[in-house]
């Protein structure tokens, strides 16, 4: 390999012992000059303000919620890849509109399917 | 007016069958949408109207001698980059997989008769798998290459689960979803060293880039090998990374298994030869010279293939489940294959040939053993060998060619089966691998074995019930076609291997790059 290969990876390395050291290293400094005075309140978990009623392990999600997340995801990529096509948008001209449009409407199509398939519905 | 990003050839022609499925796929999905319930086979046969124009396209283009590279360049830049190339071989290997996947849809519309669930999904799914699979055979470029494999494999994992009131499905759809996504990462990586060592993910450019480094970095080479035939080799189902196969192919819906032992393989083969062969020819030819310090790479590919082979029929032998037993005889099936593959760095063109000539074989006689073990483990209720008794009473002629199929997947003489062997091996030995022909002629024959089983039970075991079998007419049809092609190519295997043999010199086209 050249050394140049090598060279380039350095920068990954660097990244890597900064961020670990920066991590720890704050936190530490931090327990230095903070006050230390634990109490019950102080280690439940946080739940806004609500009093917790079960123990952390056993909080328990609808599996339904799987669903939404997918549903999100879909939203998700889609908002990531229409940034970029807005942006460049005066230089696709009508190209980029169209290829945007179909790739809305292959979206669409998956978002009629899980609509159909009733996935919007809390039963 | 400001210049765009990307220009394109224009070529779009290239990517015509493609767009069909595609497009098709997505009008399917909406049509099954509005569908009520109980009409959902008008998705079933709109998806084979699909298919069959799809046909017809590559038909055209291949009776046109269309042929060439779709390219982009990035504006700014100097040259053109392929991204999918339109050769014999991708027009030949996208043939075989439509057929199949035709006979696939026939098989699943009539699957679905009397089935509650996923019926519309499991066909426009086939359509969107086909498409990958279709890119796995046409693509110039790493990025589309792996594209059309993801496309091939996510519906695959999803079909492959479809019947979700099953256990055994579900335990087929999971298991298939976990080792196809170990695989696609193994190969995604192996394909970044590939890419890290030539500069450039564009399959025609490769092995010049691959052949000015090659000196120095034999070591990431044969490490970028290592990864991809891993990944491969679980597409492709050979030993030692065939674990998956049997419990997928037990549990999966039976047309899928077909699909799966059909088309997917294929796409694997496909793609192996344009990403496993292709830019590693350099460093095979490289392996001849005396300084070489690497890996033998045709020898570890033999090896495997010795291994399919062996593994796959004597694991065979100990089967009594009808779809498990056809797991390991495509495993077996695929080490015949893979001698090909392991020839084809010293005899390129016509082991090509030879390659493309076994798998269209495979397909026709593998989907005609599967639409009968479909029909008569349905009608038993039972997958066991024990459901084939009495066969050859019930109705003869379904015994008859089921016999044809299986005899030619043992590879017997005036089969197209014994044909495919015969041209795999003897180019095996003109490649200076004679001792993989004779392991392969010596392992072929413990085949016969199993396959015979089958027809002892068709023909010399008393039915438990005498009703005949009935069969609709398309499965009919696909059966006579798959015996008649079978016995056809058997006769007259020239009609067959003078295409496939033209394959080679196509493919060699891309190969100019080579020093």
């Amino acid at each position: 390999m050249p050394a140049v290969y090598w060279h380039s990876w350095l920068v990954v390395v660097l990244f890597l012992v900064l961020g670990v050291a920066l991590a720890f290293g704050l936190l530490g400094l931090g327990s230095l000059f903070r006050p230390h005075q634990p109490s019950a309140a102080k280690k439940t978990p946080y739940e806004s303000g609500a009093i917790d009623i079960v123990e952390a392990k056993e909080v328990r999600f609808n599996v339904r919620y799987y669903l939404f997340a997918l549903m999100f995801v879909l939203f998700d990529v889609e908002t990531v890849f229409l940034f970029p096509w807005a942006v460049a948008f005066n230089r696709l001209h009508l190209f980029g509109l169209i290829e945007a449009f179909i790739f809305l409407a292959m979206l669409g199509v998956g978002l009629a399917y899980a609509w159909k398939k009733k996935v919007l519905r809390w039963q | 007016m400001p210049p765009t990003l990307i220009d394109i050839t224009g070529q779009w022609q290239y990517l015509l069958a493609e767009m069909v499925l595609v497009g098709g796929g997505i009008v399917a999905m909406i049509v099954d949408l509005l569908l009520p319930r109980r009409n959902k086979s008008v998705v079933g046969y709109f998806s084979l109207a699909i298919v069959l124009a799809a046909i017809t396209v590559v038909a055209v283009q291949m009776g046109r001698h269309v042929g060439g590279y779709l390219q982009f360049q990035y504006v700014g830049a100097t040259g053109w980059k392929n991204t999918v190339v339109v050769d014999l071989f991708a027009q030949l290997m996208s043939l075989i997989m439509l057929v199949g996947a035709l006979f696939v849809l026939v098989m699943d519309v009539y699957d679905w008769r009397g089935r509650q669930g996923y019926e519309g999904e499991s066909y426009y799914l086939i359509l969107f798998a086909t498409t990958g699979a279709l890119l796995m055979a046409n693509s110039a470029d790493l990025i589309t290459l792996f594209i059309g494999m993801e496309l091939l494999s996510l519906p695959s994992y999803v079909l492959a689960g479809l019947h979700r009131q099953n256990v055994k499905s579900n335990e087929a759809g999971l298991k298939y979803f976990l080792y196809g996504g170990l695989a696609t990462a193994a190969i995604l990586y192996g394909m970044s060293f590939l890419y890290g060592l030539s500069g450039t993910t564009d399959l025609v450019a490769m092995p010049s880039a691959i052949a000015s480094q090659l000196p120095n970095e034999r070591l990431f080479f044969d490490i970028a090998f290592a990864f991809l035939l891993l990944g491969l080799g679980f597409k492709m189902a050979v030993v030692p990374f065939h674990m998956w196969a049997p419990d997928v192919y037990e549990g999966a819906p039976t047309p899928v298994t077909a699909y799966l032992s059909v088309v997917s393989k294929v796409a694997g083969f496909a793609m192996a030869t344009r990403v496993l062969i292709v830019p590693f020819l350099p460093v095979v030819a490289e392996s001849t010279t005396a300084a070489h310090t690497g890996l033998p790479l045709v020898t570890i590919l033999a090896i495997v293939a010795v291994l399919s082979m062996l593994g796959g029929n004597a694991a065979a032998l100990r089967q009594r489940n009808a779809k498990r037993l056809f797991a390991y005889s495509s495993i077996a099936q695929a080490g015949y294959v893979l001698v090909g593959l392991a020839a084809m760095p010293g005899q390129s063109a016509a082991t090509a040939g030879s390659m493309v000539f076994y798998l269209a074989v495979y397909a026709l006689m593998n989907v005609g053993a599967f639409v009968t073990i479909e029909w008569v483990t349905r009608a038993a209720g039972d997958e066991s060998l024990a459901a084939f008794a009495g066969l050859g009473r019930r109705s003869p002629w379904m015994a008859f060619a089921f016999t044809v199929c299986l005899l030619s997947l043992g590879g017997f003489p005036i089969t197209a089966g014994f044909w495919g062997k015969f041209f795999l091996f003897s180019f095996a030995v003109n490649a200076q691998l004679s001792w993989l022909a004779y392991a392969g002629m010596v392992l072929s024959v413990i085949s016969f074995v199993y396959y015979f089983r089958f027809i002892r039970q068709m023909y010399f075991v008393r039915p438990a019930t005498a009703e005949t079998l009935q069969v609709d007419a398309g499965n009919t049809v696909v059966l006579a076609l798959c015996t008649v092609g079978v016995l056809f190519f058997g006769i007259v295997p020239n009609v067959l291997m003078g295409p496939a043999q033209a394959v080679g010199a196509s493919f060699l086209s891309m190969l100019n790059a080579v020093p």
